[in-house]
């Protein structure tokens, strides 16, 4: 069934859907309103937003929506992959096949569980740790049938994905200097506990309770206590 | 299955990161395969990593970089015949009722298909090889009814229940549970009655581990 978008209105007093995207792929039997809807909303309302492009690519395998993202977001993936690789031009190799998996994936994006920049962040890590680290990092199948449903779902799974960025780049801006500091170390460098605490020369044990902090203090902004 | 017992978010944190190493990784991969609350908690992680990830200054990309992709795009693709092949396993691979399937790749399907070693008192272990030195993983299979003798802990320590159940103290632990304990802690595991308890336990570096099998081997040798 097809529901219908909230319009907002912004400050210059024009209408647009906050998230077509969204709509897009929980009703593909509608594709047709869903393309007719974003080329109105780019034509006469607002530049489409990453989400949309990469709903877009999803959806229709649009190629231009596609260069918009790798434009805007390519120098940001080459950026991340030279924390670890160092080498620009092998940074950049990767950073295409990110985008090559990105295009062969953008089906599966689901915009109530991620944010496409959070998305691209997570296929990003996962080719950064393919071609840069050495060892396997064993990681969750999520065809294992053993995976059970969500079945109790938490007030989270109820909030816009916007609001949850929101509320987590408030978090993170929020966290004292050190906290803030181990957070990137683990997720924009790729060092682990012990690696972290080599490189700023702190016991392991603080390492893991700023991470705890800093984890815990998210929890509270977003009110989700379990 | 309901899990009442997690990994603490130092590791779910560094997980969503990609930079926990694989020992641990593998710890954590087959918890998320049996607890939904902690997926929805890597989803949270993940936010971060893409705020911070969106916070980046840009590195420039070459001129024809954009060129590139979009001539890659239009090649057949290797990946998406990768993706048939891995339908075709999914379709014929074994389902293990014990094992998550990113543990399969290390210990297989059957639980007694696994090369066990009696370490004692009806506990048997089998040792996972990792090429991680930061830790140490083992399978641990206890009779019903039977316990670990008490042993602390020199670091950290991951129990993760796979099936029957084992009690510590005040604390139940059943399939999907995660104790993770550090330093501190003394314990005693007993399983319970009815079924063996099969555990994946990650320890610490392996020279801690050397003082925890004496541990073990004490009550039984008598000393």
């Amino acid at each position: 069934m097809l529901t219908m978008p909230h319009f907002n209105s912004d400050r210059s007093g024009l209408l647009h859907a906050s998230n077509l995207a969204a709509i897009a792929l929980t009703t593909s039997d509608h594709s047709d309103v869903i393309k007719w809807l974003l080329s109105f909303k780019e034509k006469f309302i607002v530049p489409l937003s990453e989400n949309d492009l990469l709903g877009r690519v999803g959806l229709t395998q649009d190629r231009e929506s596609f260069a918009k993202l790798f434009v805007a977001l390519g120098p940001r993936v080459k950026a991340y992959m030279m924390k670890i690789g160092s080498d620009p031009a092998f940074s950049e190799e990767i950073t295409q096949e990110t985008f090559i998996t990105v295009w062969r994936k953008a089906g599966q994006f689901d915009p109530k569980k991620a944010s496409a920049v959070t998305w691209i962040f997570t296929i990003a890590r996962n080719r950064r740790i393919d071609r840069l680290r050495k060892e396997k990092r064993p990681a969750l199948d999520p065809n294992d049938p053993m995976l059970l449903p969500n079945d109790s779902p938490t007030p989270l799974q109820n909030m816009e994905q916007s609001t949850i960025v929101e509320s987590v780049k408030r978090s993170i801006g929020d966290l004292p200097e050190d906290q803030r500091e181990v957070v990137r170390l683990s997720f924009i460098e790729g060092l682990s506990h012990q690696e972290i605490s080599d490189a700023i020369g702190i016991p392991l044990g603080t390492v893991k309770s700023r991470l705890r902090l800093s984890f815990e203090k998210l929890r509270h902004t977003l009110g989700d206590f379990q | 299955m309901t899990v009442n017992h997690h990994p603490h978010d130092d590791l779910l944190l560094s997980y969503a990161a990609g930079s926990l190493s694989e020992t641990w990784s593998l710890a954590v991969a087959s918890h998320l395969s049996l607890c939904a609350e902690c997926r929805r908690t890597i989803e949270l992680a993940e936010t971060i990593g893409g705020v911070l990830f969106a916070d980046m200054p840009d590195e420039r990309m070459s001129s024809d970089a954009l060129d590139h992709v979009l001539a890659q795009i239009d090649q057949p693709s290797g990946e998406a015949a990768s993706a048939n092949t891995q339908l075709a396993l999914d379709k014929h691979a074994a389902v293990s009722t014990t094992f998550p399937r990113v543990l399969c790749e290390y210990v297989g399907q059957d639980v007694d298909d696994v090369p066990w070693k009696s370490i004692g008192g009806e506990v048997y272990q089998h040792l996972i090889k990792t090429a991680d030195k930061s830790a140490r993983a083992r399978l641990l299979r206890i009779a019903a009814g039977k316990t670990v003798p008490s042993h602390g802990h020199r670091g950290r320590e991951l129990t993760l229940v796979l099936s029957g159940s084992y009690q510590d103290g005040l604390s139940l632990f059943s399939a999907g549970d995660m104790e993770d304990v550090d330093e501190a802690l003394v314990h005693k595991p007993t399983a319970d009655t009815a079924t063996d308890c099969i555990c994946l336990v990650i320890t610490d570096a392996p020279i801690k581990f050397k003082e925890w099998v004496p541990r073990l081997l004490q009550p039984m040798i008598g000393i």
